[in-house]
C-alpha cells in the first residue's frame, strides 16, 4: 500500500514538476520576449476622441448634439461572393447594388460604403457579409433642423468644426484626443487596461446667450420677410440693451447641418458678422448724437433742407420729400438727408470719424463667431471734400450688422458701449462651470444727456415719421428706418432699383432691454425700411412681450 | 532521505506548482473581467446611444416650429390681435406664488 501511495507521488511529483518547469520557462525565462511579441501583434495605439460636447441656448435646451454612428467599410480581398455582399449592402443603405458590386470588383483597396450611419437609419442584420465592417464614430446633429444654423454652423466628417459656433469654439467642444495602447486578443476583442478606464471626457458643453424662444420668434420673423417680399436676403438680430448679450441671431437664406448639400456652402457665411453694407439713414442718429455731444445742435436748432435737392461739390443730395426748414428732431424723424449732410459739414470730418470709431464701426466687433469684419471707415485723410456730407447720411461707410445693433444698444444704454457676446458659459462633463463671460464694457461714446436726446428724436420716428408701422399701443419703442441704394459693383452707381431696408431700434424707451435690427437685401416691389421692416420688429417685439411679460411703459398694468 | 523529509518536499512542490497555477488562474480571471468590462463598456454605450437618440427626437418633437404647427393646424389656434392680450401687472408667476400663499 505504501509502495503505491509512493510510487502515485512520485508521478505526481514529475508531473508537477514538469509542468510547473514548463509554466517558469514560459513567464519567467520566456517571459519578456514572448510579452514583446504579444504586444507587436495585439497592443495597438488607438486615437480616442471625447465625445464633442453640447451646444446649449442660454437655458440648456440642447440645440447641437453628439451621437455614435457606425460607419461601414469594404475590403474588396475579403469579400467572399461579390453579388451576395454588394446585394446585402445596396438593400441596408439604400443603395445602387450594380454600382456597389462594379466598385468592389474594380477597388482593390478599403472604401466606405456608407458613414455615419445611425441604427434607424439603416436595418442592417446582425451577421455582416464577409469583407464588410463597420467602425464606431461619432455624428453631430442638431434637432431643430436649420434653427439658429448661422450660429451653430457645421461639423465636416472628421468631426472637425467648419463654421459658427461649431468652428470658433472647436477646441472647447472637441476635447482632446487620447492616443492610448489597446490590447486586443486573436478575436479581436478589446483587452481592457487601467489606461482605458481612467480616460476622461475633456469635451466641455457651450452655452449661448441665444435664448431658444427668442430665437424662434425672429426666425419666425424672418421666414415671413423672405418669403413675402422675396428678397435676395434677410438678417435679423436681437439683443440685450444692459448686458450686449445675443439673444436672437438669424440669416436668410439658411441651410440644414444635419443635411448639408454642396450647394448650402454659398449660405453658410453669417451676414450678422461678415456682411458689409451701407446703412444708410440708420446712421443717422450717431451724427447726430455726436454733433449734440459736440453742443452744435439742439433738438430743436432750425436746418434749412432745402427744398429737397441741395448741390454740394458738384454733386446732388436728394430727400425723398421736399422740405423747408426742420429742426433737427425733424430732421431725424423725417429722415432728410440734406439735413444730416449740413450737420455733417458742420461736424467736420475728424469729429465725425472719432465718434463713428468710438460707436464701434471700422473696427471688429469682437463676437465670438468666424468672419467678424471691420467694415469699411476710411481715415479722414482718405476723405474727399464731399465724404462728411454724405457719410453723414449713411454712404461711403460700411458697417455688419453687429456693429449697428451694438452701436443702436449704446445709444439705450445711456451712451455706453457693449462687447457683443453670444456665448454664456462652457461646463465641462462632469457638469462644472469652466468659464463664464462677463458683462464688458467698452467705452463711453457719448453722455446720458446725449443719449436721452437722441432717443427721443428716434421715439418720434416710431411715433409720427417713418416708421409709424412699429408702434405697439402702450409701449414705447425707439428706432430708424434705413433704405440705402446698394452700389452696382459693375457701374460703380447707385442702383434705383436694388435696396437693402432696415429697421434698428430698440425698446421699452422708460428702461430699454432689447434692441432689434431688420434687415432686408433686395426686396421686391416695396423697399422703404418702415414699410418692409416694421411689421417684423413689431411681431417679435410683441413676442418678446409677452414671453417677457414687459409691461406698457405709458400706463404700467393696464390693458395693452 | 527519510519519509518525513520526503512527504515535506512533496508538500512543497506541491504548494509551489498550486502558486504558479494560483497566479496563472488570476491572469487568465483577469483578462476574463476585462472582456466582462468591455462588453459592460459596449452595453453602456449602447444605452447612452439610445439615450442620445431619445433626446435628438424629444428636441426634435417638442420644437416651438412643431408646436406651432400642430396648435395651429389641429388644435385651431390663433395669434391674437393687439385689444385681445390684456397685460397684467403680476406674471404667471406672482399669480402662482400668491394662489401657494393664499392656500398655506
Amino acid at each position: 500500500m505504501q509502495g503505491r501511495i509512493i510510487t502515485t507521488a512520485i508521478v505526481l511529483f514529475i508531473a508537477f514538476f514538469l509542468l510547473g518547469s514548463k509554466v517558469s520557462y514560459i513567464q519567467v525565462y520566456k517571459g519578456d520576449a514572448l510579452k514583446t511579441k504579444f504586444n507587436a501583434q495585439f497592443i495597438y495605439k488607438e486615437k480616442i476622441e471625447s465625445a464633442r460636447g453640447k451646444i446649449c441656448d442660454r437655458n440648456g435646451k440642447t440645440l447641437a448634439m453628439h451621437m455614435q454612428a457606425r460607419s461601414y467599410y469594404c475590403m474588396p480581398q475579403e469579400v467572399g461572393s461579390i453579388h451576395k455582399a454588394a446585394q446585402t449592402a445596396a438593400h441596408w443603405f439604400g443603395l445602387d447594388d450594380e454600382k456597389l458590386k462594379n466598385m468592389i470588383k474594380k477597388r482593390k483597396s478599403f472604401f466606405w460604403i456608407k458613414r455615419k450611419v445611425l441604427d434607424d437609419e439603416a436595418q442592417t442584420g446582425d451577421k455582416l457579409p464577409k469583407g464588410i465592417g463597420y467602425i464606431v464614430e461619432g455624428k453631430r446633429l442638431y434637432p431643430y433642423d436649420d434653427f439658429a444654423c448661422h450660429v451653430l454652423g457645421t461639423t465636416g466628417m472628421d468631426n472637425h468644426g467648419m463654421s459658427g459656433i461649431e468652428y470658433f469654439f472647436n477646441d472647447v467642444l472637441k476635447g482632446k484626443t487620447h492616443v492610448l495602447q489597446v490590447g486586443k486578443d486573436r478575436a479581436g476583442r478589446n483587452i481592457v487596461s487601467r489606461e482605458v478606464l481612467n480616460k476622461k471626457n475633456t469635451a466641455q458643453a457651450v452655452y449661448l446667450t441665444i435664448d431658444e424662444k427668442i430665437q424662434y420668434f425672429t426666425e419666425r420673423a424672418a421666414d415671413k420677410l423672405y418669403e413675402k417680399h422675396e428678397a435676395k436676403a434677410v438678417t435679423i438680430v436681437v439683443q440685450s440693451v444692459k448686458t450686449g448679450e445675443i439673444l436672437g441671431l438669424v440669416n436668410r437664406p439658411s441651410f440644414d447641418p444635419n443635411h448639408l448639400t454642396k450647394n448650402d456652402v454659398q449660405f453658410l457665411r453669417n451676414d450678422v458678422v461678415s456682411k458689409i453694407y451701407e446703412p444708410g439713414s440708420t446712421l443717422k442718429v450717431f451724427i447726430g448724437g455726436a454733433a449734440l455731444e459736440e453742443g452744435i445742435i439742439q433738438p430743436d436748432t432750425p436746418i434749412f433742407c432745402e427744398n429737397g435737392k441741395y448741390k454740394v461739390f458738384g454733386h446732388f443730395i436728394n430727400d425723398h420729400e421736399k422740405r423747408g426748414t426742420l429742426s433737427f428732431n425733424d430732421v431725424i424723424v423725417y429722415s432728410s438727408n440734406i439735413g444730416m449732410a449740413k450737420i455733417g459739414e458742420m461736424l467736420g470730418k475728424e469729429r465725425m470719424y472719432k465718434y463713428l470709431f468710438s460707436f464701434g464701426f471700422g473696427n471688429y466687433s469682437g463676437l465670438s463667431l468666424p468672419g467678424d469684419a471691420k467694415g469699411i471707415l476710411h481715415h479722414p485723410r482718405k476723405w474727399s471734400n464731399l465724404s462728411p456730407y454724405i457719410v453723414a447720411f449713411g454712404q461711403e461707410i460700411g458697417v455688419t450688422p453687429i456693429q449697428l445693433v451694438s452701436a443702436y444698444s449704446a445709444l439705450a444704454n445711456n451712451g455706453v458701449l457693449l462687447q457683443p457676446q453670444i456665448v454664456y458659459k462652457t461646463i465641462d462633463a462632469e457638469g462644472k462651470k469652466v468659464t463664464s463671460f462677463k458683462k464688458q464694457t467698452v467705452r463711453r461714446v457719448v453722455s446720458k444727456k446725449t443719449s436721452e436726446l437722441i432717443i427721443r428724436a428716434m421715439e418720434d420716428v416710431v411715433k409720427r415719421g417713418t416708421a409709424k408701422l412699429v408702434n405697439i399701443p402702450g409701449y414705447r419703442i425707439a428706432g430708424k428706418t434705413g433704405t440705402a441704394q446698394k452700389r452696382d459693383s459693375e457701374t460703380g452707381k447707385y442702383s434705383d432699383t436694388n435696396y437693402i431696408a432696415s429697421f434698428c431700434g430698440f425698446f421699452p424707451v422708460s428702461d430699454p432691454e432689447f434692441t432689434i435690427l431688420v434687415m432686408v437685401d433686395e426686396p421686391k416691389g416695396i423697399y422703404w425700411g418702415g414699410e418692409v421692416c416694421g411689421p417684423a420688429f413689431r411681431d417679435i417685439s410683441k413676442a418678446i412681450i409677452s414671453y417677457k411679460h414687459i409691461l406698457p411703459d405709458e400706463d404700467k398694468g393696464d390693458v395693452l | 532521505m527519510n519519509r518525513a523529509k520526503f512527504f515535506d518536499f512533496i508538500f512543497y512542490v506541491f504548494a509551489v506548482t498550486f502558486a504558479v497555477l494560483a497566479c496563472i488562474w488570476l491572469r487568465f480571471e483577469a483578462v476574463h473581467i476585462g472582456y466582462e468590462i468591455e462588453r459592460h463598456k459596449k452595453k453602456i454605450d449602447t444605452f447612452e446611444t439610445d439615450v442620445a437618440r431619445l433626446e435628438f427626437n424629444v428636441r426634435k418633437y417638442s420644437s416651438l416650429k412643431q408646436i406651432e404647427k400642430i396648435a395651429r393646424s389641429k388644435l385651431g389656434m390663433v395669434t391674437p390681435r393687439d385689444n385681445q392680450v390684456i397685460m397684467i401687472k403680476d406674471g404667471p408667476e406672482d399669480i402662482l406664488k400668491k394662489i401657494d400663499k393664499e392656500r398655506l
